[in-house]
């Protein structure tokens, strides 16, 4: 058994970007991982945007099933060559644990960006406007410094595509509210995908003609009478998906759950009049 | 709790971490508060060396077929309610037995990085602060955190307190144990009470040393050599009057609909106003600046009970 004790090491907040090519072929795709290191001083929201050379990089995807935050509330989403994100660590994040190698605190890595090669060139990738807020219970703002990297774009043809093997489906779990803060009160689907490998696509909602539809939480149900069942499923970008029904399953348990009590009340009236009609024969 | 018996797990690797922290002042007297939370991971035999975390594919390594498992221990307070959650999702609800302590353990788990938080309930429907514990976690291996020792609960008896009144400051904790309050104001000023078996604390502080206007307090325990985490501050004012506490949700912080949980409907009703970009209602700003933004959902993840 090795056995060591080792003081907790500390780390500056830092956004960086990491495992970069130094060069890529045309049509060559590769990721960049967003990844931030923390100091002691804990932090439990994150937003930003990752700039990149739009001449020579084609924006592909953003993963997120590497991530350390919980809950995105904005969706890594492209806008030109501008990728925007922003997210809630719960508990907050104060440098990852590795138990294999305790001697330091790792990143946390925020998002997997995967792009493909277009132009040859020089393609630069860097990070801007990014801003935590510390887990101290006020949310108060800290700016970090931002990070870049370059590389190179050959003249070239290689039509490898990034991709993360991953045959595990995603989870999810889905409930109607009814809130009064939450579109005046109406039925609203709020749902939390999850997966852990490649990371959650996108999520559908099965309309009543049964074309499913992409949503996002929260999702505002429309002439929805709080009866029938909605069907709701998450894709993970390798292409396993996660089914799960939410409405009315809950008043069917319910309902079934009546009917048999029902039986059984009939049963044991039906043997209480056999009895007393045992007893008048006797 | 999975055991490994056959052979083939022979090749153990066991790490301990601990973690200083040397914060706590007892009676102006600074004492080492060091929070011994140790960690140990196995792994069975066949498996490779545990990558790092953030490096690139998507491998796994470990060992087939064992369930990948994190275990947790430690102390919170006699029969209180423990709550562990996953990234935010709560995974495990267990009650401490009489002396404290709980043991429990997330079963099944594949590889990857995930945020662990966990907080104790106490009798009064009180929850500790949140103690995290973002790790990377092997597949095919078995993590065990322990000396877990959760933070009391803690509250006052009057949100407006009249100068030379006592405020009773309470709360519950591991039992049997010196509890060690700070009311911070212009001075600091420090005392120590001890918990019953059931882990509740009083201490009636006399305020007459403090000045008008502002103040907060904060504990922690000592068992043996056994070191709690830090409550939250919780405010008051020494004024001229004494008000009593108000009642209902306002007392939890982030509970936007009052239904007695921070979770994923109040995030859902922050996205809205995020979203919607108009002036929110009151309940819903949670710093009271007219807007949605990051710190608001940053207030909410602090307090996130799941």
């Amino acid at each position: 058994m090795l056995a060591l004790i080792i003081p907790r090491t500390a780390l500056a907040t830092s956004v960086l970007l990491q495992h970069a090519p130094q060069s890529v072929t045309g049509m060559q795709q590769f990721y960049v991982d967003v990844a931030i290191s923390a100091d002691r001083d804990a932090f439990n929201g994150i937003q930003g945007e990752v700039h990149f050379s739009s001449a020579n990089l084609e924006f592909v995807r953003a993963e997120t099933g590497t991530s350390i935050v919980s809950y995105f509330i904005d969706q890594p989403k492209a806008d030109g060559n501008t990728i925007s994100f922003s997210g809630i660590i719960v508990g907050g994040f104060g440098g990852l644990i590795n138990p294999f190698d305790q001697g330091k605190r790792f990143p946390g890595q925020i998002l997997r960006l995967v792009f493909q090669a277009k132009k040859p060139g020089t393609a630069s990738i860097f990070t801007k406007n990014i801003t935590v807020t510390k887990n101290d219970g006020q949310g108060t703002l800290s700016s970090v410094d931002d990070a870049r990297v370059s590389l190179a774009v050959v003249a070239g043809k290689n039509n490898t595509a990034y991709s993360f093997e991953d045959t595990v489906a995603p989870t999810i779990t889905a409930s109607v509210v009814y809130e009064k803060d939450l579109n005046d009160g109406k039925p609203t689907l709020i749902f939390s995908a999850i997966d852990k490998q490649s990371g959650i696509d996108h999520v559908e909602l099965q309309g009543k003609n049964g074309s499913w539809k992409t949503i996002e939480s929260p999702y505002l149900l429309q002439n929805y009478s709080g009866k029938g069942i909605l069907s709701v499923r998450a894709y993970d970008v390798a292409g396993n998906v996660a089914l799960t029904t939410v409405g009315t399953a809950a008043t069917h348990a319910v309902g079934a759950a009546l009917l048999l009590a029902a039986i059984a009340i009939l049963i044991l009236y039906v043997i209480y009049k056999k009895s007393k009609h045992k007893k008048h024969v006797f | 709790m999975l055991i490994i018996r056959s052979p083939i797990f022979n090749i153990i690797l066991v790490l301990l971490v601990s973690f200083f922290v040397t914060r706590g002042i007892v009676q102006g007297v600074t004492v080492s508060t060091s929070t011994n939370i140790y960690i140990t991971a196995e792994v069975g035999g066949g498996g490779t060396t545990p990558p790092v975390p953030g490096g690139g594919g998507g491998s796994s390594s470990g060992t087939p077929g064992l369930q990948t498992t994190v275990n947790f221990s430690g102390m919170g307070y006699p029969l209180s309610k423990i709550v562990i959650l996953q990234d935010g999702r709560t995974v495990v609800n267990t009650i401490a037995d009489p002396n404290a302590n709980f043991s429990a353990s997330v079963l099944g788990l594949t590889q990857g990085t995930y945020t662990f938080s966990l907080y104790a309930q106490d009798s009064k429907g009180k929850n500790s602060t949140i103690f995290s514990f973002p790790v990377y976690v092997t597949s095919g291996t078995i993590i065990n955190i322990g000396g877990i020792i959760l933070a009391p609960t803690i509250d006052v008896q009057n949100s407006e307190v009249r100068r030379g009144d006592n405020q009773p400051i309470f709360g519950f904790t591991t039992p049997n144990s010196q509890v060690n309050i700070a009311v911070h104001s212009g001075s600091e000023h420090f005392v120590t009470t001890t918990s019953g078996i059931s882990g509740a604390y009083l201490y009636n502080f006399d305020t007459t040393p403090l000045e008008y206007g502002n103040h907060d307090a904060q504990s922690r325990s000592l068992l043996k050599d056994k070191v709690s985490a830090q409550t939250d501050p919780v405010p008051f004012i020494v004024s001229t009057q004494n008000k009593p506490k108000p009642a209902g949700c306002s007392a939890l912080i982030g509970d936007i609909n009052c239904d007695g949980k921070v979770n994923l409907v109040d995030f859902s009703i922050l996205a809205y106003w995020y979203k919607k970009g108009s002036v929110p209602p009151a309940n819903v700003d949670l710093n009271a600046d007219g807007k949605i933004t990051l710190v608001d959902f940053s207030i909410l993840a602090y307090h996130w009970t799941g």
